[in-house]
């Protein structure tokens, strides 16, 4: 059952301040509507243990991606496609409102929107992480982990799976015979098939204004939210509003900020790609 | 008084016009629409819009009202009574907590509630204050205990006169704020 | 899973005979439920889904109750027989997320500030699912409110635009869902214009979106008319007195 959650009472005395600086134009924190918090992406905090891994800063908030890689039999109704899933644990070292236990609606919510933005955006191909159709295939674990928690986990954190995802590698195949693999996980081969590159952008509303990445606070006093993903062929790949409700004209503005900053991320992203 | 069915969201006048009343409320757009469905409302002397429920739903209490409840926990000066009715509404089951101040017993002076109510007995009251947990008084004789158990063998308790009961089973014999409306005379 | 079907024929129709802009046949019902305080029976197609609502209340547990409004409990839940093959009844993570996305569609209609300490609970039972589970139930939800007496800024009325065969369609089902490019659940309160919910899974370029939007609109107005249709069915009877 999903219940309306308790506000803290800071966010609440802030935004007084919050709203009257965005009647004359600005943030609290000096970004103007449209900027991000600035952002680092660290390619493989993980090397040894993990297949890929990233660590996105997104502002105070960090998240860090971990991908494993194994083999499974591919579902049924999927036999020529490899598995990917992806789950997200806000773990209670980020945030004093976080307990520990199964994750909540929350994390839930933010693993099942980048699943879909990835899979609906076909931006990993599946089907070529068969090694025997309907027997072997790959299987691809992409486990987001935030680290600390001001705000927008969705967009750092689809950045860091994007990250982790391109710089991941299979373990090497060393045989198949007579339907049986062998793998050896110790030696890391081939990257992962990366077709396209995907980011979020998450835009709140405040005080009837719209603002881009929104930190904790704003985050928590916003009417509406809504995540919105693009990907490197600048289409729409998925949107999650939650929150209040939105005009159809602040819907279409929302999407159309969210193209254009997304190109900014795919950018930044393909940027530091480049350096490995 | 003018009278028309509404539905919720619908537009009934513009904010120049018309005060926004109950069931009603004022949109950004300038106009005043209807929350509820029920029927429209016009006080042209206080030019108040509102709208009547078509059913007394829901059961959250307002002043005035009338509930029966459960006497939960008790002290000298204040009784906590959970609210499982509210009389007049729609509703089967209503579940809210209400504060039972000593003060507003009865209309004569009590020195303590011990002297006026016991724990489990039901009592009826009316709604002072307009949010959980509900201010109840208990004063005049609409009003007060509906049924009661013995403090001391817990059977239910008969009316002896209007201001004590009568065990029916040990014989007993206890001091009660008794409302007209008590179950077994 | 069998090869993919055939989802718009040469004459422009959908595979169940539709037009793209046309919905499936929709049936509601207010005041269904014996106990609830208000309850809602909405059928589009073949999906079928109940909802009730409880309260505004005290629920046992007064320490997650706020001050200053009433609290809204939401439970999306599929029934084990409503899915081809047969559902576990404990909550899936799917269940988790749209229980949220609705709770905060619904919280957003509501007054909640009139009843501070209490808990407004609404449960929407999905008794088959055909595509657009979600919609129906949001759209149950929002007449089992109204039929409750809660009060509200306006109904809301959902509908699942989706791209099929590249083509955008209104009200998709379960076949267009699995086969399509692209289903978007909208939910709106038509009168003051507010998107409540609104989810995108799939692809769809910027024009592509806009097309869908207006679609959904065109649909959703259909389907307010209806609510409105359905509650007056219930209520008008009661200004006769």
């Amino acid at each position: 059952m999903s219940v309306t959650p308790m506000q803290p009472p800071i966010p609440k005395l802030k935004k007084e301040a919050i709203v009257s600086a965005l009647k004359k134009g600005n943030r609290v924190d000096g970004r103007s509507f449209e900027d991000f918090r600035s952002i680092t992406i660290e390619l493989n905090p993980i090397p040894k243990r993990s297949n890929g891994s990233a660590l996105v800063k997104l502002g105070n908030t960090s998240v860090l991606v971990g991908v494993k890689i194994g083999v499974e039999r591919p579902f049924p109704d999927r036999p020529n496609e490899g598995v990917l899933q992806v789950h997200a644990e806000f773990v209670p070292l980020a945030s004093p409102s976080f307990e520990p236990g199964p994750p909540d609606e929350n994390a839930v919510e933010v693993a099942r929107v980048i699943d879909r933005c990835l899979r609906e955006s076909k931006s990993i191909d599946l089907g070529e992480l068969v090694i025997v159709p309907g027997k072997y295939s790959w299987s691809i674990y992409n486990d987001i982990y935030l680290l600390d928690h001001d705000g927008n986990v969705t967009d750092a954190s689809t950045l860091a799976s994007m990250a982790a995802l391109n710089v991941a590698k299979l373990p090497k195949l060393v045989s198949v015979e007579n339907d049986q693999v062998r793998i050896d996980y110790s030696t890391m081969d081939k990257p992962l098939p990366v077709k396209l590159n995907v980011v979020t952008v998450t835009v709140v509303k405040i005080g009837g204004y719209i603002l881009v990445d929104p930190n904790l606070d704003e985050e928590i006093l916003a009417e509406a939210k809504a995540a919105i993903g693009i990907d490197s062929n600048g289409r729409i790949v998925g949107i999650q509003k939650s929150g209040g409700g939105l005009s159809v004209s602040e819907v279409r503005y929302a999407v159309d900020i969210a193209i254009k900053k997304g190109r900014e991320l795919l950018t930044l992203l393909e940027k530091t790609l480049k350096t490995v | 008084m003018k009278s028309s069915p509404v539905s919720t969201g619908d537009k009934l006048a513009t904010i120049e016009e018309f005060i926004a009343g109950p069931g009603t409320y004022q949109w950004i757009d300038g106009y005043i629409r209807a929350s509820i469905l029920g029927v429209l409302q016009i006080d042209l002397a206080q030019r108040v819009i509102s709208v009547r429920n078509f059913r007394s739903k829901p059961a959250y209490p307002k002043p005035g009202d009338n509930v029966l409840g459960v006497v939960d926990s008790l002290s000298d000066d204040v009784a906590f009574i959970d609210i499982f009715l509210v009389e007049n509404r729609d509703v089967k089951s209503a579940k809210f907590t209400g504060v039972l101040h000593v003060s507003q017993v009865s209309d004569k002076y009590v020195k303590s509630l011990y002297e006026a109510l016991g724990l489990g007995d039901i009592v009826r009251a009316r709604v002072l204050s307009s949010r959980s947990p509900f201010q109840l008084t208990t004063k005049t004789n609409q009003y007060g205990v509906v049924m009661a158990f013995c403090n001391k063998c817990g059977s239910i308790m008969k009316r002896r006169d209007s201001e004590t009961l009568l065990c029916t089973s040990c014989g007993s014999i206890e001091a009660r704020k008794i409302s007209l409306k008590y179950v077994v005379k | 899973m069998s090869s993919r079907p055939t989802l718009i024929g040469e004459n422009g129709l959908r595979h169940d005979h539709r037009r793209p802009d046309e919905l499936r046949p929709i049936k509601m019902e207010v005041g269904v439920l014996k106990n609830a305080d208000g309850s809602a029976l909405v059928e589009f197609g073949n999906t079928k889904v109940i909802a009730a609502v409880y309260g505004p209340r005290e629920p046992p547990a007064k320490y997650m109750l706020s001050p200053e409004k009433a609290i809204v409990r939401c439970r999306y839940h599929m029934a084990p027989f409503s899915t081809i093959e047969r559902k576990s009844p404990a909550p899936s993570r799917r269940e988790i997320e749209l229980s949220k996305v609705i709770r905060e569609a619904l919280e957003s209609a509501i007054f909640t500030e009139l009843f501070p300490r209490s808990a407004i609970d609404i449960f929407i039972e999905v008794l088959q699912a055909d595509g657009g589970t979600r919609t129906a139930g949001l759209t149950a939800a929002s007449l089992a409110l109204a039929d409750a007496g809660v009060p509200m800024r306006d109904l809301i009325a959902a509908v699942a635009v989706g791209k099929v065969d590249g083509v955008i369609v209104l009200d998709i089902d379960e076949v267009e869902d699995e086969y399509g490019e692209a289903d978007m659940p909208i939910g709106i309160m038509p009168s003051i214009n507010q998107v409540v919910l609104l989810q995108l899974n799939g692809v769809m370029t910027r024009e592509e979106f806009d097309i869908a939007m207006d679609l959904a609109m065109k649909g959703v107005s259909e389907i307010y008319r209806l609510q409105k249709e359905a509650l007056s069915k219930k209520y008008m009877l009661y200004t006769e007195e």
